[in-house]
């Protein structure tokens, strides 16, 4: 089992046990669409849906909206 | 995932391809500048009036526009002060920085100095859904604004999710003619008092934009805004994300369909039908004796009184 730290600016910062050990465990586990969500670490890496994630990673979770 | 054209580990994965980060990039800038070739959206020694609201869609617009057209077009970025506190002041500081660090010049234009009421205080006094009420205040002062600029277009960075929701907002209020108004070019393109909006991001995702303002450091506040949520848009925009997740393409087929239909309905211009008036108190093209924006105008001023 992997668990991640993730923080996003809805829901703050939480700790998500990842089933799979994939980025698509943190959206399925956020109820997220991935159309929607950026999944990215602290050293910048841009995660897909499928991409593997190592225990103990910080991933921010940057939601995707209009304007700004 | 890999990337398709490096096999790299991919960064995206969209209708428009499967991408590395460096080939992303190429590829963002790519679909831009042949979009604003297909549909000739910015000609050689045309002054474009970049609409910057200083949010990622928008500085990623200006970063492209600057790099490709500074050397053959006159730019000015304008923004549209709507008077969202905790939002809009944050955006317009990131705004003069990127204006500043590509030697674009900026103005601000703002609902305050229009109305004479921030969009805060607009949305107390004015009953019903504040998002319709300053879409119309946005649309009028962007095009007097680049009227003051003497800009021949407007820039806008509307994304492929935009414009699909736009098409299936229009479908579901069942306005035929606001639909046929969409596409590349919007607005009315040949009255006098109308400069025409176009849209270089118009085949590329919000997921896209906003990576491409992540990749490029454009450190803008990824943050919506305030009321964004209260309007219809708001939910049309869940309901494609969740459609597109589980059909890749959907919104590109929305877009496409919406061009054939364009294309297929009178001059594929999007002209309006309706007889166009003058606004009787601003001046500005309309469909009625006074136009939207003024009307709000007057109904503030009216709402205001104790």
């Amino acid at each position: 089992m992997v668990t991640v730290r993730v923080s996003s600016i809805n829901f703050g910062e939480k700790y998500l046990d990842l089933a799979n050990g994939k980025a698509k465990d943190i959206i399925d586990g956020l109820g997220l669409n991935d159309d929607a969500v950026i999944l990215v670490d602290e050293g910048g890496e841009i995660y897909t849906k499928d991409r593997k994630i190592k225990d103990g990673s910080y991933i921010k979770v940057i939601e995707v909206f209009s304007g700004g | 995932m890999r990337c398709q054209a490096c096999h790299e580990t991919a960064v995206i994965s969209t209708s428009n391809g499967t991408f590395c980060r460096r080939h992303f990039i190429g590829a963002f800038e790519r679909t831009t500048l042949d979009t604003i070739e297909t549909y000739g959206l910015v000609k050689p020694t045309e002054t474009i009036a970049i609409a910057n609201s200083g949010g990622k869609d928008s500085l990623s617009l200006l970063h492209v526009v600057a790099k490709y057209f500074k050397g053959s077009n006159k730019l000015v970025s304008i923004t549209i002060d709507e008077g969202i506190s905790g939002y809009r002041d944050k955006t317009i500081d990131t705004m003069k920085k990127y204006c500043s660090k590509y030697g674009v010049e900026y103005r601000i234009y703002s609902y305050k100095d229009f109305t004479g009421e921030t969009m805060d205080v607009i949305t107390h006094l004015k009953p019903g859904v504040p998002c319709a009420t300053c879409g119309v205040l946005r649309r009028y002062l962007l095009n007097a604004a680049a009227i003051d600029c003497g800009a021949d277009k407007i820039a806008t960075a509307h994304n492929m999710d935009d414009e699909a929701e736009n098409v299936l907002m229009n479908l579901l209020q069942n306005d035929f003619e606001k639909l046929l108004r969409l596409g590349p070019i919007s607005g009315i393109t040949s009255r006098k008092g109308f400069v025409p909006r176009v849209k270089p991001f118009m085949f590329l995702s919000e997921k896209e934009t906003m990576l491409f303002s992540i990749l490029n450091g454009i450190n803008a506040e990824h943050k919506p805004c305030p009321y964004a949520g209260f309007g219809f848009r708001g939910v049309v925009s869940r309901k494609l994300k969740e459609l597109e997740s589980v059909s890749t393409g959907a919104k590109r087929s929305i877009i496409d369909k919406m061009l054939q239909v364009r294309a297929s309905h009178g001059s594929g211009t999007g002209e309006p039908h309706r007889e166009l008036f003058y606004c009787d108190i601003c001046g500005a093209p309309t469909s009625e004796e006074v136009c939207e924006a003024c009307n709000i105008k007057a109904q503030i001023k009216r709402l205001k009184r104790p």
